[in-house]
């Protein structure tokens, strides 16, 4: 199977991937790392766009999977002498890999991917488009701080405009029960969003109860058009930056990375205990690793893994 | 939701002076806001309209009051209020400053003026806005507000710090002077400006059909050999820009209603209108419930494109003086209040700066004296337009637009007024202007009706002497 869209998973897939999670994390513990389970297997991270946590995460679940794993990026690799999409696709496809694991700056370019493999696509941020297995991970955060999952508030906050992340979280995260709030300027919310029937507030006031405030970095670099949608990154952390102060008793901060200290947040309350956001790396690794296996079932149910 | 959700208000700026104790006796009290239409006498006292009723009964209960008997028999009107002036500060205090520009105000009846952000360096940013209103809170004698620019540096590509601007006091936002041609930046700034519930005021002027014009183009700019100025350099990026406002008000019904803008002041304002093309524009939003407002000056409601055949450079303004065709639909437009309000756009120019080929000349005409006597004698005595819509398009009318408090004639209401003779008929001359510069669009025309006095806050800020048929006026 692919994971292309966080739409492709039912819950019932998302909360068997948290339980073979919860096996990776205890892996994770061990003095030696590393299980058999895809051993044999073939894993190629395809990264087209800069990338440390997420290449990082997926290079270290694969091997401690016991898989192959290859890492091509832009740079250095034929994509730089011009080389299209579809055939370096092709070209690797003659090694027959068993999982593309693929970041893209442009949106549906792991959909496109899986037209020219046999190999289970893993999209790791196609543009502006979705990132599943960050809203995965983030889940997965969410599960092990707080237990049930279904009826807590969350509150998005920022540049949903340009994220990834935001397109796969607010769809997740509501999958799972999850009440969803968006925040932040209306030149930030894309244009429609307002009929994905979830709420949407300007002011950061909105934030004032919930459980989780999920900051989306301000990704100035995916600048589209060319009028900035906010005047400025000192503007926006005027209204929009989070600080301990804003903070009320037992919420906590997430944040997908990576961070500007200043702009989304300050600097103290990203090295706050209320902060998540390495937590949320630890989840990753676990959660990843249960991604590679699952992508290659089917398993059967209490295959012994581990 | 409880959380209080952050909403910056106007900062009007305005030199204290000591509350007086005073009585209007036997003045023709007027404000059609509050159905006031009758003799009567108004005491004044802590800077606010203590009581109305009969000279004999305010004096006996306030015998300390001082008694302003030359205003007998003239009109009282809440204080006129202008959205659009240019105060020239900072950056080109030659032609007007600050306190100059209060003087011009006050003499003409306004309480309230609201300065626009093409200045030197432009209003861009919160300190700036700041700066401005702390040198008018030493200077002013009316009560002024600043517009913030819409463009960093007005120059048309990234927004400024509107947030900074408002948490500054700005009033609105701006880039009067130059149009926005970016329909992208009017976009974000529609989007931007709405959370924070402060209007954007639109200059309309497409530059490839405007420049290098000199007048409207019609029959007099064939006759006179000037370039002309076509009513679709204002209507063209009107209809365009409109249609960008219905996407941004469908996006927000949309979302949530918290996301309605504050005070219920539009999302978008129109800048000195001059065409009847964009009157049917402005017409057919009104009756699509748009939010839009919109102003006119006295000159394009009273000047036609006829007079520039004398090449007084007063007369060169933009947008250029119209057909009569324009002015009847205007005024007709103003008299059903689909344009809501007069606006001066007072734009002073040194006189050597206008005392060049009329090719040469800057544009604009100063207005702040003239633009009641103008109104009053050009339209009321005519009975094209009703006393009680002037006063309403000159004082309540702009501040529905702004969102802030409206001058009232109300017991108990600010005493922000001002006293009009209006029985006297006058020519207008440079002795009548109090501002730094002369270009009055209105010199050597016949007026009707004289501001003898304006108060703010309880406090004479302008009195013309006593003696009727002197020229000489007097600040206080």
């Amino acid at each position: 199977m692919h994971l292309i869209s966080i739409d492709d998973l039912s819950v019932e897939q998302i909360e068997s991937l948290f339980s073979t999670s919860d096996g990776f994390l205890e892996v994770a513990s061990r003095p030696i790392k590393k299980v058999p389970a895809l051993r044999g297997r073939t894993q190629v991270n395809m990264f087209f766009e800069a990338s440390t946590r997420t290449l990082t995460s997926f290079e270290l679940a694969g091997k401690r999977l016991s898989a192959d794993v290859v890492n091509i990026k832009a740079s250095g690799s034929s994509v730089s002498k011009g080389e299209s999409l579809k055939d370096t696709i092709l070209t690797l496809e003659s090694y027959r890999p068993d999982i593309l694991v693929m970041r893209h700056d442009k949106v549906g370019a792991c959909r496109m991917a899986t037209r020219y493999t046999n190999a289970s696509v893993v999209n790791a941020g196609d543009g502006a488009g979705e990132h599943p297995t960050q809203c995965l991970l983030d889940l997965y955060s969410l599960r092990r701080e707080f237990g049930d999952l279904r009826g807590m508030k969350v509150a998005i906050v920022g540049d949903v405009l340009r994220s990834r992340v935001a397109r796969s979280n607010i769809f997740g995260f509501r999958k799972m029960g999850i009440d969803v709030r968006l925040v932040g300027p209306s030149t930030l919310m894309p244009p429609g969003v307002e009929r994905w029937g979830v709420p949407i507030y300007e002011d950061l006031a909105a934030v004032h109860d919930v459980d989780v405030i999920y900051l989306l970095r301000m990704q100035m670099e995916r600048a589209r058009g060319k009028v900035p949608p906010v005047p400025s990154l000192r503007e926006y952390s005027r209204l929009w930056g989070l600080s301990p102060a804003r903070l009320r008793p037992g919420q906590r901060v997430m944040h997908p990375g990576p961070i500007n200290r200043g702009v989304e947040l300050t600097g103290d309350l990203a090295d706050d205990a209320r902060s998540l956001i390495l937590h949320q790396v630890e989840s990753g690794l676990a959660v990843r690793m249960a991604i590679l296996y699952h992508v290659l079932a089917p398993h059967p149910e209490g295959d012994d893994l581990i | 939701m409880d959380a209080t959700v952050h909403r910056p208000a106007p900062r009007l700026a305005l030199r204290s002076r000591p509350p007086e104790h005073l009585l209007l006796p036997d003045v023709h009290l007027f404000d059609p806001a509050c159905g006031l239409d009758r003799r009567g006498s108004l005491l004044v006292r802590d800077g606010v309209i203590a009581a109305i009723g009969e000279t004999g009964g305010l004096l006996a209960d306030a015998p300390e009051a001082v008694v302003l008997s030359h205003l007998g028999g003239c009109h009282v009107f809440p204080g006129f209020v202008d959205m659009h002036a240019h105060l020239r500060t900072p950056g080109q205090e030659y032609k007007e400053d600050l306190a100059s520009a209060s003087c011009a105000a006050a003499a003409g009846g306004y309480v309230l003026v609201a300065g626009m952000a093409n200045t030197d360096p432009p209003v861009d940013g919160g300190p700036l806005a700041s700066w401005v209103l702390d040198q008018a809170d030493q200077v002013a004698d009316v009560m002024l507000a600043q517009v913030g620019a819409v463009s960093h540096d007005l120059r048309g590509e990234v927004l400024s710090e509107f947030w900074e601007l408002a948490d500054a006091g700005v009033v609105a936002f701006s880039d009067d002077g130059r149009a926005l041609r970016d329909l992208d930046l009017l976009l974000t700034a529609l989007r931007y400006a709405g959370s924070i519930g402060r209007p954007v005021l639109l200059h309309l002027e497409d530059e490839s059909l405007a420049s290098d014009g000199m007048m409207h183009e019609g029959a007099w700019s064939a006759r006179l050999g000037l370039r002309g100025i076509p009513g679709a350099a204002e209507s063209g990026p009107l209809a365009r820009d409109l249609e960008v406002l219905r996407a941004v008000v469908e996006e927000r019904a949309l979302r949530s209603p918290a996301l309605e803008t504050g005070g219920g002041v539009p999302l978008l304002h129109l800048q000195h209108l001059s065409t009847a093309a964009s009157v049917r524009l402005l017409r057919a939003a009104r009756a699509a419930r748009l939010p839009v407002t919109a102003e006119v000056t006295p000159h394009h409601l009273l000047l036609g494109d006829d007079l520039v055949a004398g090449f007084d450079q007063s007369l060169k303004i933009n947008p250029p003086l119209r057909a009569e065709e324009d002015r009847a639909a205007l005024l007709a437009a103003l008299v059903e209040g689909v344009i809501d309000c007069v606006a001066t756009d007072h734009a002073p120019h040194a006189p050597h700066e206008k005392e060049v080929p009329f090719e040469d000349a800057p544009f604009g005409s100063i207005g702040l004296e003239t633009a009641f006597p103008a109104l009053y004698g050009g339209l009321v005595e005519m009975g094209s337009l009703s006393l009680s819509r002037l006063v309403d398009a000159l004082s309540a009318a702009p501040c529905r637009v702004l969102g802030v408090a409206a001058p009232s004639l109300e017991v108990g209401s600010a005493a922000d007024l001002c006293a009009v003779d209006l029985a006297e008929e006058w020519e207008v001359t440079t002795a009548d202007l109090h501002g730094k510069s002369r270009n009055s669009a209105f010199l050597g025309r016949r007026v009707r009706g004289r501001v003898v006095m304006t108060m703010v806050k309880g406090a004479r800020r302008f009195e013309r002497a006593a003696e009727a048929g002197n020229d000489a006026h007097a600040g206080v």
